[in-house]
């Protein structure tokens, strides 16, 4: 009879499930798994089909807490061991990602400044590189399951090795930093932004600047879910902490938008901020059905603090300086971006009809 | 009121402490595996022995890291590997001190006994 039934992984997921909790070497995983595979094979050579076998053959192997208990009394620094391996793991791999992405900046900013002379295409350039990370972070992000999963499976099996490719990583990293920093022209940094004078190179990198923000805070706000992190488990049922910290990160960004053009022109500069807090409210409304009107009052509230204080200020300098005030428009974009997400998100559920 | 002889469900210290001389019996007939070890000891026990099969192996590392035994990965019939165990020197010298000591608390209780069956019978 064909099963889809894959011993192999089947006693492969149970001993990781064990691993990740107690302290247990790579030898010891090797181990447990080739005791259970023995049970499973003498089992079905009993009459036991192969899902009955391991069944049978877990249950006698010991529980989780047993095992988890018992490995603990013999392999007591190995927790220790293993959380400082995870800790330079990360820090190392993060760093290098990091340098790798400022090496990327430094040499897309470099080339494009190259003899002095920006070109639109050098500029379309510049705008795609920083999408492209966004993009990058977004991935990442979303697919933040699997690669825990895989990372863990790596550091479980072959811990020195994972360690090794981190820290080349992290000095390949500060080479290529290096490298870039010394073949470009002077005084090309991270943030040569204003060198471009291109409104679409800047709100692009404060686009990416957002992500790097947003993909932090949903890291952290998605800690407890092992899942994926999707839109629909960050916004649906929302702490009051996240609200706040996803409201922080929408005025950044939307207040980020003022750079585009065209400049000086109030509404159009009201309008562009109003749609970054509708695209936040849509997802609030559309992802919940009872309490929106409290979780939008908290997702805006520190945008409108901000822009009816350092706002209002910003303006009476204007005044002074003789140019047209602009508060009145922001806050209005940002109250006007709260309704129509909340009519539109609304509105499509019923089309949509979401069941969780 | 006679128990003695009669196999009951035997209590998790006593299976903890007695698990590493009757390995330490068996590994000095033949170097064996886990696997191999449970079900001889259950046989052995008429099935009676009733212990989580995979809390076998914190004991095994704990008497390889007291060089009672040694252990070697060997390629296995199957093309598998597996972790054979075998008694050392100190392990053959720890094992007659240990059956001393059991032999020792035996007869302790056996003595202890007789005055409760005299007591019993009166």
């Amino acid at each position: 009879m064909a099963t889809s039934f894959n011993i192999e992984q089947a006693v492969e997921k149970h001993i990781a499930a064990i691993a990740s909790e107690g302290n247990l070497s790579p030898d010891d995983i090797k181990e447990l798994a080739g005791h259970l595979i023995d049970s499973v094979t003498i089992l079905t050579k009993q009459g036991l089909s192969d899902e009955e076998a391991f069944m049978v053959a877990t249950k006698r192997l010991g529980t989780q807490q047993q095992l988890v208990k018992e490995y603990e009394k013999v392999n007591p620094t190995m927790k220790v061991n293993r959380i400082w391996g995870h800790l330079i793991f990360g820090f190392a791999t993060l760093t290098g990602l990091w340098g790798f992405g400022k090496a990327l900046l430094i040499f897309t900013y470099g080339s494009a400044l190259k003899n002095g002379n920006v070109t639109q295409l050098s500029l379309f350039w510049v705008a795609a590189v920083h999408l492209a990370l966004c993009l990058a972070i977004g991935l990442v992000i979303y697919h933040k399951r699997a690669i825990a999963a895989f990372l863990q499976r790596k550091l479980q099996r072959r811990p020195l090795l994972m360690l090794i490719i981190a820290i080349l990583l992290m000095t390949m990293a500060s080479l290529a930093q290096n490298f870039v920093e010394r073949n470009t022209e002077n005084d090309i940094s991270f943030f040569a932004l204003n060198k471009f004078q291109s409104p679409y190179v800047e709100f692009t990198f404060y686009l990416l600047l957002s992500t790097l923000f947003i993909g932090l805070v949903s890291m952290f706000f998605t800690v407890k879910n092992p899942e994926n992190a999707t839109l629909k488990r960050m916004f649906s049922r929302p702490s009051i902490w996240f609200l706040l910290v996803a409201g922080f990160a929408t005025e950044l960004l939307a207040a980020s938008t003022r750079v585009l053009p065209p400049h000086n022109a109030a509404p159009i500069a009201g309008l562009y901020f109003g749609a970054i807090y509708f695209i936040g409210a849509f997802a609030i409304s559309y992802y919940n059905r009872i309490g929106v009107f409290k979780y939008l009052c908290w997702y805006g509230i520190l945008g409108l603090a901000l822009e009816m204080g350092v706002g209002i200020q910003a303006d009476l300098s204007r005044i002074n300086a003789g140019y047209p005030i602009m508060t009145p428009y922001f806050v209005f974009g940002l109250l006007a971006g709260l309704a129509g997400g909340y009519i539109v998100g609304r509105n499509t559920k019923q089309t949509v009809a979401i069941v969780s | 009121m006679y128990v003695c002889g009669v196999m009951k469900e035997v209590g998790k210290d006593l299976i903890a402490s007695s698990l590493a001389p009757m390995v330490l019996m068996i590994l000095k007939r033949q170097e064996s595996y886990g696997y191999e070890l449970i079900q001889h000891l259950k046989e052995k026990s008429g099935g009676h022995l009733d212990v989580a099969e995979g809390t076998l192996y914190p004991v095994l590392k704990k008497m390889e890291a007291k060089e009672w035994i040694e252990a070697e990965w060997k390629k296995a019939d199957n093309g598998r590997e597996r972790k054979y165990y075998k008694i050392t020197t100190k392990g053959m010298k720890e094992l007659d001190s240990q059956i001393g000591q059991w032999d020792f608390i035996y007869d302790l209780m056996q003595q202890l006994w007789q005055p409760h069956l005299t007591l019993n019978k009166q």
